[in-house]
């Protein structure tokens, strides 16, 4: 790359930053309206369950767990990898997240805050869940610390917290910079209040980046313990399909999986929409494609444990339900998670693919696909059949169900959407500090 | 007003108190008479004596329903009747009660009940109108002189007979007691046989070897009840013994389904398989009384003819015949309805004749006969129809009586009623025949009235009101007491005013006590009069009479309609009871419509699957219905339950399934009396329709799960000691025991004796408020029923060659496991292990995450998807000792927890322990097989302590450690396959 790009790429880059925070354009307006309005049909549906019943979901006996949970775990999981790259990458130092971890971060977020509804929309009694908090209250009630649900609310209520707090705290330096920049009364005050009087002293780069450090530290476990929790609620249970000690690294793996791969379905629009083909490279995308075959694989040997498993264990209820994932009623949606998680990723072995942005949406759209059925596939096909024969039935999920889903992604894209145009998409500072120094002589010492 | 009268017009002191009361009085009366609910509630002021709030009242009353009525004891909780159990008193019950008895209540309760006589005004509409002008219209009616009267009723017995009797002499009417079971081809072939034109008890009890042709006598056959709790004494295991059923029937029902042998036979060829056997025993020497020669061509039929002409192999007539006449005491029936085809009168002379011969005829009891024989012969309402068609009826009275919907529309029996200048009914509900009635004096409920019923000789229930009327009604008694002595010419005056009164001397008469009231009394308390005949009358075959059967040329490609009365519906008239409606079909498990069973072959080769819409057509009607895929049937045969297909009958009966009635041609069969109720040469066509036929069970395999568990008998009985010690270890865990301090409930359930009759289902709604959710909810997997009929059947190619069809049936509910997988899961203690050993659900606690019942191994939770609410004044039915659950929560089984408490507040009033058997539960108490026994395990000496340790005893899915409260008793099978 010659030099004279990397000046310009040095001096753009709070330009670019910049220019992403203008008054939006009608492209922006319509494609948020358009968000809108499947939101706005997400919350119809959700008023309309709880006016009528969750009957309006297609629950069907044995099968009491659906869609909803589906999409829990579908977010968590899509929450798992902002953190992984922001704070896991840097401790690992890996410079190819530099450009990409604030979106991830934001997408950790949005997708904790859209992960965190689904538990509360599938509640038979919506309007009662403030009971699952230990809170003391004068009717001497308590809440059951044995339940893996209340775990699920303190790991997920921990790790929203800890990613919206390293989310911001990795923004400090960037907003002080739009702050600066920026006009408008209301806009400057409120620029002010999120950069907490950032000065940009050496005093306070010090110590920012050692908190940064100690966060990143803190975040990291969390990056394992929410989705093992989360797949406690499954494993701890005794539902063949779901009584399993495999499911915590399964899970984790298939998070960070999923997680990478929405990042590169949002960060190739985002790419072309504001021509960050500088900051946002073919680098990154090859280090991502490399870590989803990497998580691929593990999940991959994951499906094929289980199905080992089945076998081996002569267990009848573990082999019977296998099999019926394999050739029962769901085999379309188990054949489907196996082809996208199993088989796609892995023409990411050619460096072709991987530079190819559009067969890599492509593939990350199927990853998502598939990682979303692979939910649904442990939550309903184990919970079909179970040990009584008597009580098998099958689950088809419902129009309401289904509105809900794609509401939650017009939430999560809304949130995504107010976030690039409010706050810096990109990480000035980090990408400053991969990129050499302009010298006024023109030379660059950085190699 | 006085006021208005004063000079000066000024109030003195007393015009002024006066005016003040007269507007008080005004307000008063207006706000009592207000329609307005009443949103506070007023205790009373001078509380009645007998109704402490909280505490029930029992009483014991009857149901006069055909076939032979039901004794039962009401539960009343502040004038309210809530749940019917079993009268333990009456001999025939044995405490055990129908669902469609316990479904009563519902006819009590139900919405479209008439309120008030109704009558047809000039636009031709059925408008209301007060009692005392419609009893006008009727007198006026019943006074025009010269009319070709008919009256139909069900077969009333008893004081109200009498008063139709003398009611319908007075008025010139011709009497009718239609039944649409009459079963009159028993009653006549006895008189063939033995010279008795009655329908004996068969003490089957008594038998060893039970040799059915095609009776349903678990499910509609004469007396249900009574034939399950003997069945289940016949049958149950006794000194290292059991006696053996065997059923013959072309398709599988649910009485075929507790058959230890099952042997699927041509249909209407019963006839053929009797004489056969009654050849065989004849040809071997192995009769012990002399073959009557009644049968001229009976030599025709050897074993080779009769195995062609039954489809049945000869080895098994040979082993029928040699099993019947070896065992020590057997007994063969016939006449099932199903099979009341042109030979039904021949069918049960021949098999009289077969007990005749093997000496078994000492369990025909014709001391204690069934009043059934009284009813009219079908040939009387054939001719009433001819009548009717040909215009000569003027007026018409029907009571408890239904032709319209039970008789085929290919005698046109609606055009014969609208030819009727006039017609009248009793009815309490719009049913297909007082639809069309211009008067209707709506009869009350059975719960409400005065009255006896007499369904069996020397068994006269009592029926006595167990709470107020719901409407101002008049019971058919009251009406006819009301009218009868303005008819002209008045003589033969009745002098009682009131029924109670006339009910009270005809008692009198009959019983003629010493003290009335204190028999009265008793009587009342009883629940009436229980005088069972023990002599033993010697019986022998005295027929002359001769036949000479004619083999029918089979055309061998010919379909058989085989219709089956319904256990839930009987004859059609429970159709509109949610309860019975939502109630399983236990062999198919539908709801709420009709299907039509077709064998899996025949389907397979006419490309009929499951839940497609099917013509099924005889030369006299047409219906469509859903196609059910059954092994367990001859390909020659189609069959259809009865009971649905109402065209009127309230909103949960009408169009609702199809009416098989109207495939037959409704002929009568030569001189057995019977309508044919087969129909041969039916065609089947698809429609081309589809939808999912909806049933509650989906898969009915058992996949080697081991659910429903069976014991040879001779592991029982022989010394087949499992190697139990060395393979015996302790039992460790990381978890401490449960502490039981006082109690720890149990339950246990004989699969052996279970019949899937589905009482405990029904009673577990009454007791429990379980909603009803309706045919769309079960089809989504919703249904709310806290106790579930499972039935497995073995995945066997060819059932018909199977020596039977190993069907097995287990009640499934919430077993109340020590480890309970449902209680750790739930995050808000919602659901929990109590001191007693009950997994309780806290309904007002529980958030709904479902977590829990995706955690029950046994899947016995249920889930409140909607808010379920039933129209009033189907509401006053519901138990007040349970909460009425609102939706998003879960529930379950509590074993009757409300009981358990009752229970226990009566020992401590009467400061003792609670005693073994105290504690009955819903289901237990209904159950005709007393086959749930409910106790304290705790108890060394407890009944329930005792069944667990039975050699029998397991629970269910026991290698996932949840250590259920309930246990079951395995089902014996005589040989295992």
């Amino acid at each position: 790359m010659s030099q004279i790009a990397e000046a310009d790429k040095y001096s753009n880059i709070n330009k670019t930053v910049m220019n992403m925070l203008t008054r939006p354009s009608w492209g922006w307006w319509s494609i948020f309206i358009f968000d809108l309005i499947f939101l706005a049909f997400g919350i119809y549906c959700f008023i309309y369950q709880v006016y009528t019943g969750l009957g309006v979901a297609g629950y069907s006996h044995p099968v009491l767990w659906g869609v909803y949970i589906t999409d829990f775990v579908f977010w968590v999981g899509i929450a798992h990898s902002g953190t992984l790259i922001s704070a896991v990458l840097f401790l690992f130092r890996a410079k190819f997240r530099m450009s990409i971890y604030r979106i991830a971060e934001a997408m950790t977020v949005f997708a904790v805050a859209t992960a965190g509804l689904f538990p509360i929309i599938h509640l038979g009694r919506p309007w009662n869940f403030y009971w699952l908090l230990p809170y003391p209250n004068q009717r001497g009630l308590w809440v059951n610390f044995d339940s893996p649900l209340l775990w699920d609310v303190f790991a997920v209520s921990t790790y929203a917290t800890i990613s919206t707090v390293f989310f911001f705290i990795g923004m400090i330096p960037d907003i002080a910079a739009i702050r600066d920049t920026v006009v408008g009364k209301t806009k400057k005050a409120l620029y002010s209040v999120l950069s907490l009087g950032w000065k940009g002293s050496n005093w306070e780069w010090s110590t920012y980046t050692r908190a940064y450090f100690y966060f990143a530290c803190f975040a990291t476990p969390l990056v394992i313990s929410v989705h093992s929790v989360v797949s406690w609620d499954f494993a701890m249970a005794n539902t063949p399909g779901w009584h399993t000690t495999i499911f915590p690294p399964y899970f984790v793996a298939g998070a960070i999986f999923s997680g990478l791969a929405m990042v590169i379905t949002l960060c190739i629009p985002l790419r072309l929409i504001f021509k960050l083909e500088d900051y946002i490279t073919m680098e990154n995308f090859e280090g991502m494609s490399k870590m989803i075959i990497l998580t691929s694989c593990i999940v991959f040997y994951a499906y094929l444990t289980e199905f080992f498993i089945a076998w081996y264990s002569d267990n009848k209820y573990e082999y019977d339900q296998f099999l019926y994932r394999a050739n029962g009623d769901y085999a379309f949606f188990y054949w489907t998670m196996m082809f996208c998680n199993g088989i796609v990723p892995h023409a990411l072995w050619f460096k072709k693919i991987r530079n190819n942005l559009v067969i890599l949406f492509i593939i990350s759209l199927l990853i998502n696909v598939g990682m979303w059925f692979e939910r649904f596939n442990i939550i309903v096909i184990s919970l079909s059949k179970e040990f009584e024969p008597g009580s098998w039935g099958v689950y088809r999920p419902s129009w309401v169900e289904l509105g809900i889903t794609v509401g939650s992604f017009a939430w999560f894209f809304m949130f995504f959407l107010i976030f690039v145009r409010t706050l810096p998409a990109l990480s000035i500072a980090e990408i400053k500090e991969i990129l050499p120094v302009p010298r006024k002589n023109g030379g660059s010492d950085h190699e | 007003m006085s006021v208005k009268k004063e000079k000066k017009g000024i109030l003195n002191r007393r015009d002024f108190l006066k005016a003040l009361t007269a507007i008080g009085g005004a307000a008063v009366v207006s706000s009592g008479c207000s329609p307005e609910p009443l949103d506070k509630l007023v205790s009373y002021a001078i509380p009645p004596d007998d109704v402490i709030p909280g505490i029930p009242n029992y009483y014991s009353t009857a149901l006069p329903y055909s076939p032979v009525g039901a004794s039962v004891v009401v539960k009343v909780r502040e004038g309210r009747a809530i749940f019917i159990s079993g009268n333990p008193l009456d001999p025939v019950s044995n405490s055990g009660v129908s669902s469609e008895t316990q479904a009563s209540l519902q006819g009590l309760y139900d919405p479209d009940r008439i309120k008030q006589p109704l009558f047809r005004n000039n636009r031709g509409d059925l408008s209301p109108v007060s009692w005392g002008s419609a009893l006008d219209i009727f007198g006026k009616k019943l006074n025009e002189k010269s009319q070709n009267t008919y009256m139909i009723t069900d077969n009333t017995t008893g004081t109200l007979d009498k008063l139709l009797n003398r009611f319908s002499d007075k008025i010139g009417a011709k009497r009718i007691k239609y039944e649409t079971f009459s079963f009159e081809h028993i009653a006549n072939a006895n008189e063939a046989s033995f010279g008795k034109r009655l329908i004996p008890t068969y003490k089957i009890d008594e038998a060893d070897y039970l040799l059915s042709f095609g009776v349903d006598f678990l499910e509609t056959w004469l007396s249900p009840n009574e034939y399950s709790a003997k069945f289940a004494k016949m049958h149950s295991l006794k000194n290292g013994s059991k006696g053996k059923f065997v059923q013959i029937e072309p398709k599988l029902t649910l009485t075929g389904a507790k058959a230890d042998e099952w042997v699927p036979i041509k249909p209407s060829t019963n006839l053929y398989l009797a004489l056969g056997i009654i050849n065989y025993i004849k040809i071997n020497r192995l009769n012990k009384n002399t073959i009557p020669r009644t049968f001229t061509n009976l030599s025709d039929f050897t074993l080779e003819k009769t195995s062609t002409l039954t489809g049945i192999s000869t080895e098994s007539i040979e082993k029928i015949a040699n099993d019947f006449v070896n065992s020590s005491s057997a007994i063969a029936l016939a006449g099932g309805i199903s099979s009341t085809g042109e030979d039904q009168l021949k069918t049960v002379i021949a098999v009289n004749i077969l007990n005749h011969i093997t000496d078994n005829l000492d369990k025909y009891d014709f001391d204690n006969h069934y009043l059934l024989s009284e009813a009219s012969s079908y040939s009387e309402m054939l001719k009433f129809r001819e009548e009717a068609l040909a215009g000569n009826v003027d007026l018409l009275i029907t009571h408890n009586a239904n032709p319209a919907y039970s008789l085929p529309d290919s005698l046109e029996i609606g055009k014969a009623l609208e030819k009727i200048s006039y017609k009248v009914s009793f009815s309490s509900s719009l049913d297909e025949t007082s639809e069309l009635s211009d008067l209707i004096l709506p009869d009350q409920h059975p719960l409400e009235q005065w009255g006896d019923y007499e369904g069996k000789k020397g068994l006269r229930y009592l029926i006595q009101p167990v709470m107020k009327a719901l409407y101002g009604n008049l019971s058919v008694g009251s009406s006819i007491l009301s009218i009868y002595n303005k008819i002209e010419p008045q003589d033969n005056i009745i002098k009682e005013t009131s029924y109670l009164e006339y009910l009270k001397n005809s008692w009198m008469s009959i019983y003629s006590p010493s003290s009335f009231r204190t028999f009265w009394n008793k009587s009342l308390k009883d629940g009436g009069v229980f005088n069972q005949a023990s002599s033993k009358t010697d019986l022998s075959f005295n027929s002359r009479k001769k036949f000479n059967v004619q083999i029918n040329k089979d055309s061998g490609n010919s379909l058989n309609l085989f219709i089956t009365p319904s256990y839930r519906f009987y004859d059609g008239r429970g159709a509109n009871k949610t309860w019975l409606q939502e109630l399983p079909d236990l062999l198919t498990t539908t709801v709420w419509d009709s299907w039509v069973e077709i064998n899996s072959k025949l389907a397979e080769k006419l490309k009929i699957v499951e839940g497609d819409f099917v013509d099924v057509e005889t030369s006299y009607g047409k219906v469509t219905t859903q196609a059910y895929l059954s092994k367990a049937m001859r390909p020659d045969t189609i069959s259809i339950s009865l009971g649905q297909g109402h065209t009127s009958y309230g909103r949960y009966a009408k169009d609702r399934g199809v009416n098989p009635i109207n495939l037959l041609n409704g002929e009568m069969v030569g001189d057995s009396g019977n309508l044919d109720w087969t129909s041969q040469n039916v065609s089947i066509n698809k429609t081309g329709n589809w939808e999912k036929l909806v049933k509650v069970q989906n898969s009915y395999s058992q996949d080697n799960r081991d659910i429903a568990q069976t014991i040879a008998l001779a592991e029982i009985v022989g010394d087949h000691h499992e190697e139990h010690d060395g393979e015996h270890h302790e039992e460790r865990d990381m978890y401490r025991e449960y502490d039981y301090f006082i109690h720890k409930w149990g339950m246990n359930i004989d699969l052996d004796k279970c019949t899937g009759c589905g009482a405990c289902v029904t009673a577990c709604y009454s007791e429990n408020n379980i909603p009803v959710v309706g045919k769309e909810q079960v089809g989504n997997g919703r249904h709310m029923s806290w106790l579930t009929l499972e039935r497995f059947q073995t995945e066997e190619e060819d059932y018909l060659a199977s020596v039977r069809v190993d069907t097995r049936i287990i009640p499934q509910l919430c077993q109340h496991c020590e480890n309970a997988p449902c209680e750790p899961v739930c995050p808000v203690f919602a659901t929990y292990h109590n001191p007693e050993g009950l997994n309780v659900m806290v309904y007002s606690r529980c958030v709904g995450t479902r977590y829990c019942s995706n955690n029950c191994s046994y899947k016995v939770r249920r889930f409140n998807w909607f808010k379920y609410e039933m129209p009033e004044p189907l509401n006053m039915q519901l138990n007040p000792d349970v909460t009425v659950r609102s939706r998003g929560i879960m529930e379950k089984c509590s074993f009757c927890l409300q009981r358990i408490t009752a229970a226990k507040d009566i020992a401590k009033d009467e400061d003792r322990k609670l005693r073994d058997g105290e504690v009955v539960t819903a289901c237990q108490s209904v159950c005709p097989s007393e086959a749930i026994v409910f106790g304290d395990l705790n108890e060394e000496n407890s009944k329930i302590s005792k069944l667990v340790k039975d050699k029998r005893s397991y629970t269910l899915l026991e290698e996932l450690n949840t250590r259920p409260s309930v246990s079951y008793l395995k089902k014996i099978e005589w040989d295992r396959t």
